[in-house]
């Protein structure tokens, strides 16, 4: 029997160790890891747009090139984020960094409703608190951050993610996957700007409540998707408390058929690679500039 | 409560070091907290339903002492009866009333006669098809004269309601079981170490891929109307792999933690899906349940020492009854009858026993090109017939079958990289177990610790990246 427990406590002890070497391993090799650890520890930045918002906009929005043509930006956006994980970058930020002009919050309704999302992002959970065992056996950084397994692997097998770079934030990735669906009119239907706060996005309340306290200006802009998934409902204007809010519907059906090109833009049904990431980060440029 | 549950991570490590602790006090003590162990784990989905073990339970351990000690051959038979009775009324009685009172009323009403069926609102209770088979094999076992009763009401009740398999099996027999339960167990390193080996692999053939195919399977199944032929030909395929380990899972993890607590339970499965013909395939699955029929079902009509035309009803019957075992509904019945058809061929021209040594052995360490392609058109004709076991009605499965052979147009299953990528990953990580336990099963090499620590590890660390832990029942509960 003894040696039976020394064998259950070997087990466990190798098991512990692999969970371990996992969360040391994932900064030094995973993106989203290393770059919220990077975000948690700014201080006293000085940026002047902060992009928002998930993976769409972490691969879709190039803050190099908004850098270069309106001020310093950077890409805060994160694989699987939430409104409250964006809620919560931005509070922190916002803590200890100068505060920025502009927040660009990129949401994506064409795949994501964020109606019943309110858990923090168990990436930016471990950035800004470390590691704790607060919910017992779901904290074990193999079952916590087991998507990263995955999403690592991929560059194990594919030379387009080995060669993807993070740059200012932005994930520029140059694989291309065409776009072969068809747009139907019927499928989607609009809703107006009310509906932003309440029933759609009820945690866009406290993005906004925030920009509006501290004076910020916030555009809210909505991803695009494949011809599918696109729609044709217009740009809306939201007011919060004397405040006018922009919502650009980026996933229009004519402004992606202007902009973007279904042959070599998109990396998957909802992310756009590099190039089209150019494209439509031109397209949210002049839109922002207009106003 | 479920293997796959946070409850049952509790509750087994409890009872293990209860169990070991009592060793050294009597086999009744010990046997006692094993009792109340299986009580504690079944009352778990439904104490009510505890009182029906208890009576199976008294029942065959009167009817056990009570044929034993008849002086008549018709007082013999007057108490198995008792026990026939009392078992097969429970599981008629819950299992099969409502499906045998609405099919009595369909037929009446396709005579042009309007009968509403008496139907009644009754709860299946979990695994009452495995316990009631096994206390049955113990009351047939001593009326044949083959086993003894016992007159150890405790270690009795606990043999009939040991909690690793008392749901979803394996059917234990008397003869194998209770002499393990009735006498003094002693721990064994080796034994635990392969025990927990087997709840790590059962546990990742549950979690890992029957859980994920699952969700493609019932989506496909759920709505086949829309599918392409093509999409329902992967779907079940796919339900190929999910029901083999969802239920072989179960029974790995069963036979693991039997083996915890120093008791060997029988081989289950077998590597069914390397099976070369219809034969070997069921000597290979829930093999427990099929050599039960063979036993207490087929031998008693005659089996194949009668005239053909008899042996041929023989077969017939036993795959009907195990197709009815399954569930209350005409599907069933129709896959057994798919697996009769399948079997009869290979019985006429005698080749039903042809393979009776593993695909490989020491002196073939490969398996030939026949043998690839006989396990090949096997696995077809299995997975045919699991369009039956899987669809609500027969006409749904005859729909399917015709959109996958007739290559129907339809929708096709979602693509998604990641979980491409995740299936590709975990089948590597199945198919590379499972050749390596194939291998160590037919004798061509042995693990030893440290082997076996290195499979524990790779499992556990699989389990957690790539486990639904969402606490999916198993599909055999439900039978």
């Amino acid at each position: 029997m003894r040696k039976f427990v020394l064998y259950l406590f070997a087990l466990l002890a190798v098991f512990g160790t692999l969970n371990v070497a996992y969360l040391l391993i994932l900064p030094l090799v995973d993106w989203d890891m290393s770059k919220s650890i990077k975000v948690s520890n700014f201080d006293n930045k000085n940026f002047e747009i902060l992009v928002m918002g998930n993976s769409t906009a972490l691969d879709g929005i190039n803050t190099e090139l908004i850098s270069s043509e309106i001020g310093s930006a950077y890409n805060f956006s994160l694989s699987g984020a939430n409104l409250n994980t964006s809620y919560t970058q931005l509070d922190r930020y916002l803590e200890k960094n100068h505060k920025p002009k502009k927040i660009l919050l990129f949401l994506s309704s064409c795949h994501t409703n964020y109606k019943n999302d309110s858990g923090l992002h168990p990436v930016e959970d471990y950035a800004y608190n470390g590691f704790s065992f607060s919910k017992g056996l779901g904290d074990l950084p193999l079952f916590k951050f087991r998507w990263l397994f995955l999403e690592n692997f991929k560059k194990l097998i594919s030379k387009d993610h080995r060669s993807a770079r993070l740059v200012q934030g932005q994930l520029r990735i140059n694989r291309v996957v065409q776009d072969n669906s068809s747009y139907s009119k019927t499928v989607n239907n609009c809703i107006d700007s009310g509906m932003y706060l309440h029933d759609r996005y009820p945690y866009l309340d406290s993005i906004i409540y925030l920009s509006v306290k501290n004076k910020i200006d916030l555009d809210i802009l909505e991803m695009p998707c494949w011809k599918e998934r696109q729609n044709d409902c217009p740009d809306l204007e939201l007011t919060y408390e004397g405040n006018e809010i922009a919502i650009y519907n980026l996933n229009n059906e004519l402004r992606c058929k202007d902009v973007l090109n279904p042959n070599t833009d998109w990396l998957s049904a909802d992310h756009l690679n590099q190039s089209g990431g150019n494209k439509l980060t031109k397209e949210v440029i002049d839109l922002i500039s207009q106003y | 409560m479920l293997f796959n549950s946070l409850s049952f991570l509790i509750f087994l490590p409890t009872i293990f070091i209860l169990y070991w602790l009592l060793s050294k006090k009597k086999l009744w003590v010990q046997n006692l907290l094993l009792l109340i162990a299986s009580y504690v784990f079944y009352g778990w989905w439904d104490w009510r339903f505890l009182s029906l073990i208890f009576l199976s339970t008294l029942v065959d351990y009167i009817s056990g002492i009570e044929i034993s000690k008849a002086n008549t051959a018709k007082r013999k038979k007057i108490w198995l009866w008792v026990s026939m009775l009392f078992n097969l009324g429970m599981l008629g009685f819950f299992k099969y009333f409502n499906f045998f009172a609405q099919s009595w009323a369909e037929a009446f009403s396709q005579l042009g006669f309007s009968v509403h069926p008496w139907t009644l609102n009754v709860i299946l209770p979990v695994g009452i098809s495995f316990y009631t088979f096994q206390t049955m094999s113990y009351s047939i076992d001593i009326y044949k004269g083959k086993i003894e009763p016992t007159k150890d009401f405790i270690g009795f009740a606990a043999f009939v309601s040991f909690f690793p398999q008392l749901v979803a099996g394996p059917i234990e027999r008397a003869s194998n079981l209770l002499p393990q339960i009735l006498k003094k167990r002693s721990f064994s390193f080796d034994e635990s170490v392969k025990g927990i080996q087997l709840i790590l692999w059962g546990m990742f053939k549950k979690v890992v891929i029957a859980d994920s195919i699952a969700q493609i399977v019932d989506k496909a199944y759920g709505g086949f109307a829309e599918f392409s032929g093509m999409a329902l030909a992967i779907a079940t395929v796919g339900f190929a792999f999910q029901i083999f380990c969802d239920f072989s899972g179960y029974s790995d993890m069963a036979i693991g933690i039997a083996k915890l607590f120093g008791v060997q339970l029988m081989t289950n499965f077998d590597f069914p899906y390397l099976a070369r013909n219809i034969g070997e395939f069921w000597r290979k699955w829930h093999i427990s349940l099929s050599t039960w029929f063979r036993d207490y079902v087929y031998i008693p009509l005659g089996g194949s020492r009668v005239k053909r035309n008899r042996a041929i009803f023989n077969i017939f019957v036993v795959f009907l009854v195990s197709g009815l075992w399954h569930g209350a509904n005409w599907t069933f019945i129709v896959w057994g009858s798919i697996h009769a058809a399948f079997f009869l061929p290979s019985f006429l021209i005698g080749s039903n026993r042809k393979y009776n040594s593993y695909l490989v052995q020491v002196k073939k360490l490969l398996p030939g090109g026949n043998d690839i392609v006989n396990i090949l058109i096997t696995f077809l004709l299995v997975s045919f017939a699991w369009i039956f076991f899987r669809a609500d009605s027969i006409n749904n499965a005859l729909s399917i079958f015709e959109k996958i052979v007739l290559f129907k147009d339809g929708k096709q299953l979602p693509y998604l990289f990641n979980e491409v990528l995740a299936y590709i990953i975990t089948f590597g990580v199945f198919f590379l177990l499972g050749i390596l336990f194939l291998y160590e099963r037919s004798g061509v090499i042995r693990l030893n610790v440290k082997h076996n620590f290195l499979v524990s590890i790779s499992l556990l660390l699989f389990i957690t990246l790539f486990g639904r832990f969402d606490e999916q029942s198993f599909i055999y509960f439900q039978f």
